[in-house]
């Protein structure tokens, strides 16, 4: 219980700075997402399940705050691929090594914003050229943003354990 | 944990028929469906939040530069840096403030200048996506204001209303690519469409071919019967024309957009046009050179 409030809390902040405090801050245009950090932070945290759940609620949250006629769902679509994708693959991950994490929240970054892409252009609602060069430049803001909001979230998601298990290295 | 893969995976596929089906419904139901619906709970939810922190961000824009001098200062000085930086702040809300005054005074003077009743408020937040293009206003319903009602700011259109609760409203500006403005070139009066187009800013599509359009030819609003928007707001200058060819039968005109749509701050929504349609009584045709729009830019871009 302690746990879901806690994780949507980090939602309900990740928002509002997004929407607020880091509205203003571009990087050539392309703005940071904060959300996907988050949501590679709980994945790597707690695993697949969790992850795909955290991404699932936090794109839809952000989805309907933010969102469009005809946009809905993108966000949640995407955040819950990637929960899961980096929920899985944290089994590989062996070192502890902060580039290794740094690293795998910008690849997730430019596949968020490349797969939310794609689904949009299906819409008719975005450019391949503007798609590939928002991944890499959101990418990069992101990687400025990640040792900031990764190890908060990180920590929160240990702290809020539900059982004793194998707490990792954050 | 990852002891139970089938469960891990049943969720996914679940979770992802989830988002598509409101994917679906979203693209099918609209403005009148239940994800609209949701999504006027959301921002009606996070509008008082995000109020409150841009009340509190506002002011000290200027916060982050600042670290990098408090970082070098020595002890013995603290308190005279506290007396300055008090003193800033305060210069900078006082700043702020005269800003602000002189941007509502130009939209006031936009709203005049159509004739048409407006509502002032307050950008309270942006959209944080890379694919949306929008800002929340403190202003709702319970002040008049609906979906579909235009939104200007001193220097022009900046876009228009797309969910409305009682406290606050979503406002879909000019360069989302959802957005669709009917215009008119203010020289030749030929009409077309303003369209979003994200990274390029915005494209005046002239609805018929041979339509004389040249860089600097101002774009204007084209009112219509039935319709909300009132004519002659100004939207934009043309900065490109690039001549129709094989792909289409029309040139594609760029627009440059005379709202700084990265910036605004402070808006005026239309939420009634004057009684005689899109024609003000007096000589004052929509001529959008005319005098409070630019006075308002230049003003605004001093107080910078």
């Amino acid at each position: 219980m302690r746990r879901l409030l806690v994780l949507g809390a980090v939602i309900v902040a990740g928002l509002l700075l997004e929407s607020t405090v880091l509205a203003a801050w571009r990087l050539a245009g392309a703005r940071p997402d904060v959300l996907v950090i988050a949501v590679v932070a709980v994945a790597m945290g707690a695993g697949p399940v969790e992850g795909a759940s955290f991404g699932f609620c936090a794109g839809l949250i952000a989805d309907l705050l933010f969102g469009q006629s005809q946009s809905v769902g993108v966000s949640a679509l995407v955040y819950t691929a990637i929960g899961f994708a980096v929920g899985a693959l944290r089994t590989y991950v062996t070192s502890s090594g902060a580039w290794v994490h740094l690293a795998l929240a910008a690849a997730a970054s430019l596949a968020s914003v490349w797969l939310a892409g794609l689904v949009l252009r299906v819409f008719d609602q975005s450019s391949w050229g503007y798609v590939a060069r928002t991944g890499l430049l959101a990418a990069a803001a992101n990687l400025l943003l990640t040792p900031l909001v990764y190890p908060l979230v990180r920590r929160l998601v240990a702290r809020t354990a539900p059982a004793p298990t194998t707490v990792m290295f954050p | 944990m990852y002891a139970r893969p089938r469960r891990a995976r049943m969720l996914l596929v679940l979770l992802l028929l989830a988002s598509i089906t409101v994917i679906t419904i979203d693209f099918r139901e609209g403005q009148s469906g239940p994800v609209a619906q949701l999504q006027r709970v959301s921002v009606a939810a996070f509008g008082p939040l995000q109020r409150g922190v841009s009340a509190v961000v506002r002011p000290v824009g200027a916060f982050f530069s600042g670290i990098g001098q408090i970082g070098r200062l020595r002890a013995d000085n603290r308190r005279l840096t506290a007396e300055v930086e008090q003193l800033q702040s305060e210069e900078r809300t006082y700043q702020d403030a005269i800003g602000e005054n002189q941007r509502l005074r130009g939209t006031l003077g936009m709203a005049a200048r159509c004739g048409c009743k407006t509502v002032g408020a307050l950008v309270v937040a942006r959209s944080g996506s890379n694919f949306q293009w929008s800002v929340t206003i403190d202003a709702g319903s319970s002040r008049g204001i609906a979906s579909g009602m235009p939104v200007l700011d001193a220097d022009g259109l900046v876009g228009r209303v797309s969910q409305v609760t009682a406290g606050y409203a979503t406002v879909t500006l000019l360069d989302d690519p959802a957005s669709g403005v009917a215009a008119s070139l203010a020289r030749t009066k030929g009409p077309g469409i303003v369209k979003g187009a994200a990274e390029a800013g915005l494209q005046f599509e002239p609805v018929q071919a041979g339509t004389d359009v040249r860089p600097g030819d101002e774009v204007v609003t084209r009112g219509y019967q039935g319709g909300v928007f009132p004519a002659g707001l100004p939207i934009g200058m043309v900065a490109r024309v690039d001549p129709a060819g094989a792909a289409s039968l029309v040139p594609t005109v760029t627009l440059r957009p005379y709202a700084n749509l990265g910036t605004i701050d402070v808006v005026a929504v239309v939420v009634s046009q004057p009684k005689a349609p899109s024609r003000p009584r007096s000589g004052q045709r929509p001529q959008p050179q005319a005098g409070p729009a630019m006075a308002a830019t230049s003003a605004s871009g001093g107080g910078r």
